[in-house]
């Protein structure tokens, strides 16, 4: 592991959580394997970070690595410019974290199992009672651990966190095995959480999920940095949106859109997918309407289509699941045409 | 805000946790059965004998000594004749105080009592000790828990202290239970309490016992990961050490050295302030080969500077593991 410094972006104050160059292999029968290749991750402090990958991508070991939990082989990580491991105990009240499934003792009440990690780091007794009624566990803080569903077991998770007023939360994969309704509160809890100040990472693999509420992400595939930025600045480098126009003749208003300056592409049968062309500025609906009209076409539908996180996720990550077996010295892809097509898109 | 890692703080959080365990609660209840039932044989060896019993065992004596008249004369004619010294041919006279019934000293059975209880203790103590720390890997928890306190020393040390705490105690219960038990019965019947001092100070030294073993088991189950396999490593070493103690019994065996550094043979030796074994020692003359069974000393002093390395070589290598390992 190395013992360098931070470098100076690193100890930037305005980062929650930041990392250099980090790496970590695991041995296995095959030889070593690299979980997490050089990489550079950026956290600011305030709002929801979405920490993104396919599975197996690293996530997980970064997050365990951040907390302490395992040793990197190189790199420097900080938290709040504090540089860990070596510093850890002195930000780890500010931080709370639930690493892939709740882990508690099954066989302890959520009220004893809370009341011990009070215990072990200094948290008045009272607090335990307040963190449950917080996550909406007051009437259930009797039972058994291994009783909870598992959206009451992420919720107790989350009551843990909270134990410590923590300024920011890092939460793996916290939807995964929850149904929609569990989901949605899981989402709502993570944004009333940023809303009230506290900085939230989430790592995931489902990017629609985590596109309704982060405002920043990173994306990483193989344990090495693909993206990071603002959400809509991802976004914007999945392609300019269309809008999908339904006609009766869609040959005769491509004609039309393409006289019209736009730049319309074939789509599904009876319709008409159309872009605005590069340099030209946004998308204009009414544009779309009103040239079409003059010559008689009258739409039967026009719908927005923007590109998502997952369309860019998986061009991002198109070689993590093509090229299994290239080796991890090669080069990150490059990020994917602006008028590469759609898989799927969002109506608005 | 709250600070993490305070140690007095951790280890009664380690405490109140060992508190909660069913385990805890099972090994308790098993060392109070142990206690208890063994009561019932003090009951029944401390006090005196019933008018019947005395019946009875006078009838034995008769019945005994006539079959002596009856028989001894011709019996120790045929030894002789058959070739044996006469002097190994002696059928004694039963004495009526062959057969006299009394109550056994407290001297006697309350060092027995102590041990077994010291035993069972050392049994109870290895599985929480082991538990404890297994639980908390199976289950995860372990992680969890190093969100909230990353100090992997004061993590472990404070586990390693409550185990040990939680096994002096019970092992200081069990044995000065076990202790008073046997002399208030003892009392109750009248008898006396010559030894109590001795018994008292074996007592005693069962409590380093139970912690060596309450550390064993946690050492074990966190250098495996497992509770089970701690249990493994210990049932394993009983089978193991059946064939090792054959194989060591004889002196000049390869093995002949092994029996002063067997964990047993110490734990007896701490115990009972010293203990003896037996070896089998050949001699070779120009008659012949024969053999001999020799008694050897194993010290008090021997067994507990043995524990004390064993000690402090298990608790720092498992403290060096925990600290550079990966907990997923």
């Amino acid at each position: 592991m190395t013992t360098s410094a931070p470098p100076r972006h690193a100890r930037d104050p305005e980062l929650a959580v930041a990392t250099t160059a980090l790496r970590k292999t695991y041995r296995t029968r095959k030889g070593r394997r690299v979980a997490v290749e050089g990489l550079d991750l950026r956290v600011p402090r305030g709002g929801v970070h979405g920490f993104l990958g396919p599975n197996g991508s690293g996530k997980t070991t970064t997050i365990r690595m951040l907390l302490g939990l395992i040793r990197p082989d190189s790199g420097t990580m900080t938290l709040f410019g504090e540089p860990v491991p070596a510093r850890l105990p002195a930000v780890v009240d500010r931080v709370g974290a639930i690493v892939e499934q709740p882990k508690f003792f099954p066989a302890f009440t959520a009220r004893r199992n809370l009341e011990l990690l009070a215990g072990a780091i200094g948290a008045p007794a009272s607090r335990v009672g307040q963190v449950l009624e917080e996550v909406g566990l007051g009437e259930r803080g009797r039972d058994r651990f291994r009783s909870y569903s598992l959206g009451m077991k992420q919720r107790l998770a989350i009551a843990g966190t909270l134990l410590k007023d923590p300024e920011l939360l890092i939460f793996d994969e916290p939807t995964n095995g929850l149904d929609p309704a569990g989901i949605h509160e899981i989402r709502q809890t993570m944004r009333g959480l940023a809303d009230a100040g506290r900085t939230v990472l989430v790592s995931s693999h489902i990017l629609n999920e985590v596109q309704q509420v982060a405002d920043t992400v990173t994306i990483i595939g193989r344990g090495r940095l693909l993206a990071e930025g603002d959400v809509e600045a991802i976004l914007a480098r999945g392609g300019a949106e269309a809008a999908r126009v339904r006609v009766p003749d869609p040959a005769a208003a491509a004609e039309v859109l393409v006289a019209a300056g736009l730049a319309p592409q074939p789509g599904p049968p009876g319709t008409v997918l159309v872009r605005a062309r590069p340099g030209t500025g946004p998308l204009n609906g009414a544009l779309i309407t009103r040239v079409l009209a003059e010559r008689g076409i009258y739409l039967a539908e026009l719908v927005w289509q923007r590109p998502d996180l997952e369309e860019v996720f998986l061009d991002l990550t198109a070689t993590e699941h093509l090229g299994a077996g290239a080796p991890h010295a090669a080069p990150p892809p490059p990020l994917p045409p602006a008028a590469a097509p759609r898989r799927s898109g969002g109506d608005r | 805000m709250t600070r993490s890692g305070g140690f007095l703080r951790l280890v009664a959080a380690e405490l109140g946790r060992l508190r909660s365990r069913r385990l805890t609660l099972a090994a308790a209840l098993l060392v109070l059965a142990a206690v208890g039932l063994f009561q019932i044989a003090v009951a029944d060896e401390v006090s005196p004998p019933s008018p019947a019993d005395v019946t009875e065992q006078r009838q034995f004596y008769e019945q005994a000594h006539q079959e002596w008249e009856q028989s001894h004369a011709a019996q120790e004619k045929d030894c002789q004749d058959s070739g044996q010294a006469p002097a190994d041919c002696v059928w004694p006279e039963p004495t009526p105080a062959d057969y006299a019934l009394t109550a056994t000293p407290f001297a006697d059975i309350a060092p027995a009592g102590v041990q077994l209880s010291a035993y069972v203790a050392l049994l109870a103590a290895f599985g929480v000790g082991a538990s404890f720390i297994g639980a908390e890997y199976s289950t995860g928890s372990l992680a969890n828990w190093l969100t909230f306190v990353p100090q992997r020393l004061k993590v472990y040390g404070s586990k390693a202290v409550a185990v040990a705490l939680a096994s002096a105690v019970g092992g200081a219960v069990a044995s000065f239970l076990m202790l008073g038990l046997v002399a208030l019965l003892t009392r109750l019947n009248g008898g006396g309490l010559t030894g109590l001092g001795d018994a008292a100070a074996t007592a005693g030294r069962a409590v380093p016992i139970a912690v060596l073993a309450g550390v064993a088991g946690f050492v074990f189950a966190l250098l495996t990961r497992h509770t089970v396999a701690a249990l493994g490593i210990a049932l394993g070493y009983v089978v193991a050490s059946a064939v090792l103690s054959t194989i060591a019994s004889n002196a000049d065996g390869p093995l002949g050295w092994l029996p002063p550094w067997l964990p047993e043979n110490n734990v007896a030796a701490f115990l009972e302030h010293g203990t003896t074994y037996q070896q089998y020692v050949q001699t070779v003359t120009a008659q012949g080969t024969s053999g001999d069974s020799v008694e050897k000393h194993i010290s008090f002093g021997h067994s507990a500077a043995y524990w004390a390395v064993l000690l402090v070589v298990a608790v720092v290598s498992a403290a060096l593991v925990f600290r550079r390992r990966d907990v997923t």
